[in-house]
């Protein structure tokens, strides 16, 4: 499914502001299939999302403010919503009635989610999120994250205080862990399968726990190698960003491993800031290796263009 | 000059001086070089390098060193003088073969013996101002499958999630 599968659910309903998921099928950004109902969608949470969003009771004159009513706090509280939302919509003529004609938008502006749910749609529910969270002061331009659809799903919004605390407990593993050489750490499995469940907010979590409380250097160090070796498209751009921080970190041991975590990424897109990190070491073990992956990052650039 | 290269180590923990961290005494290496350095009953395994010293032979020795990982990551080695050894009073045991998958390089196995911790980090210390090498993880990869297709590289020798991981078991 793709954006052609966004109209076809606005088709099949009577949804009261059907322009909103229209706009969110323009944000910028590629679409992938995964499976036969959930579509995963990436995009910028640039200007572009956020300016819409606040336009959203002008844009959209329906809505209304949905955080009175019993039936919907009850809902809120059943998914564990309720002490996060600062603002939520929902269309006039649908959900508070009752209807199976429901779109309701949900503003959350501690977490960063904003979403537009479409339940129930035949025997599933759909919903599109996006996040509209400001990137943490390390990351200082937009970064990607996933637009998704989850029937019925709603783990996307499992709480940042949750993540965080989930985010802070792996790094901790990881400081009384003793890392042999080439093993398969319980630190590395503890990242890999806390992005692998909760995706880009996990990254995010991560990155506003090294912030709040950076580790040891040692466990950077492996963080960063893991960071680059994970398979998982969707959080690709931000943990490039991520590494590409790193690279430009005053300490030299950092923008070590924040090379090797580059190089382990192997994206080409990564030459040209290896470059100015290059020109900007005179010597030195960092140079060459920095040089060493730089290699590397020409030869896969080349592999691709062929 | 007959030359050893230890091999499986992290690159980043070797830093000195020169490198970049000017809190270093000059002739020093961080400490968390030492956590590379594991020995057992005071023994350090390190490999001779053949002269005239052939670069080819060098990776070949580091990465059958580092077929027994479990997983691929980027591999530090150093190469450093015999005789600064020698200078230490180390005893260097030419005896004891390598326990590698490949045949050539058990050959070149030394065991270097009867170490204290101070000689231990006296070594390090040399070790670090020697030359220093690294095969990133993918190359790494290449590399281990390049020597197993020559068969140079025992494959059963490998460990069994590193063949998983390079394509060579299901």
């Amino acid at each position: 499914m793709g954006q052609g599968n966004c109209g076809q659910w606005r088709r099949g309903i009577d949804m009261p502001a059907p322009d909103l998921l229209a706009d969110l099928a323009r944000l910028p950004g590629s679409s992938r299939t995964i499976g036969g109902t959930v579509v995963e969608r990436s995009l910028t949470p640039s200007r572009f999302s956020r300016a819409l969003f606040r336009r959203m009771p002008e844009i959209y004159p329906t809505l209304i403010y949905a955080v009175e009513p019993q039936p919907f706090t009850d809902w809120l509280e059943g998914i564990g919503l309720a002490n996060q939302l600062t603002t939520t919509f929902a269309t006039n003529s649908s959900f508070l009635t009752g209807t199976s004609s429901v779109t309701e938008i949900v503003t959350n502006y501690s977490t960063g989610i904003f979403s537009a749910t479409v339940p129930p749609l035949g025997s599933f529910s759909t919903m599109l999120s996006t996040s509209h969270m400001e990137p943490p002061n390390i990351l200082a331009t937009s970064v990607s994250v996933p637009l998704s659809g989850i029937g019925a799903s709603l783990e996307v919004f499992t709480p940042m205080s949750v993540l965080r605390r989930s985010a802070l407990s792996i790094l901790s593993q990881g400081e009384h862990e003793d890392i042999d050489f080439g093993a398969v750490s319980m630190f590395s499995r503890g990242v890999s399968s806390f992005i692998a469940r909760e995706g880009v907010r996990a990254v995010y979590a991560l990155i506003e726990t090294l912030r709040a409380k950076p580790p040891s250097f040692t466990v950077l160090g492996e963080l960063l190698r893991e960071l680059g070796r994970l398979p998982h498209k969707p959080s690709h751009d931000l943990r490039k960003k991520l590494l590409l921080q790193y690279l430009q970190s005053s300490s030299v041991l950092v923008r070590h491993v924040a090379a090797t975590g580059l190089a382990e990424l192997d994206d080409p897109s990564a030459i040209s800031a290896l470059e100015d990190a290059y020109r900007q070491v005179d010597s030195g073990r960092l140079k060459r290796h920095i040089m060493r992956v730089l290699q590397q990052l020409r030869g896969t650039a080349g592999c691709l263009a062929s | 000059m007959p030359r050893f290269v230890i091999g499986s180590l992290t690159s980043e923990r070797w830093y000195t001086q020169a490198d970049g961290l000017p809190w270093l005494p000059a002739d020093s290496v961080l400490s968390d070089a030492l956590r590379d350095l594991r020995t057992t009953d005071g023994v350090l395994s390190v490999y001779e390098i053949p002269q005239p010293e052939d670069e080819a032979l060098v990776r070949r020795i580091v990465v059958a060193i580092a077929a027994g990982m479990q997983r691929s990551r980027d591999i530090g080695f150093l190469l450093f003088e015999r005789t600064a050894v020698e200078g230490l009073a180390i005893r260097i045991n030419d005896a004891v073969p390598g326990e590698t998958g490949d045949a050539h390089v058990n050959a070149l196995h030394r065991d270097l013996e009867q170490l204290s911790a101070r000689k231990l980090a006296a070594l390090a210390e040399i070790m670090a101002h020697g030359d220093d090498g690294e095969i990133l993880a993918k190359d790494f990869r290449d590399s281990l499958k390049a020597g197993i297709v020559a068969q140079h590289l025992d494959k059963n020798k490998v460990h069994k999630e590193l063949r998983k991981e390079i394509g060579l078991e299901s």
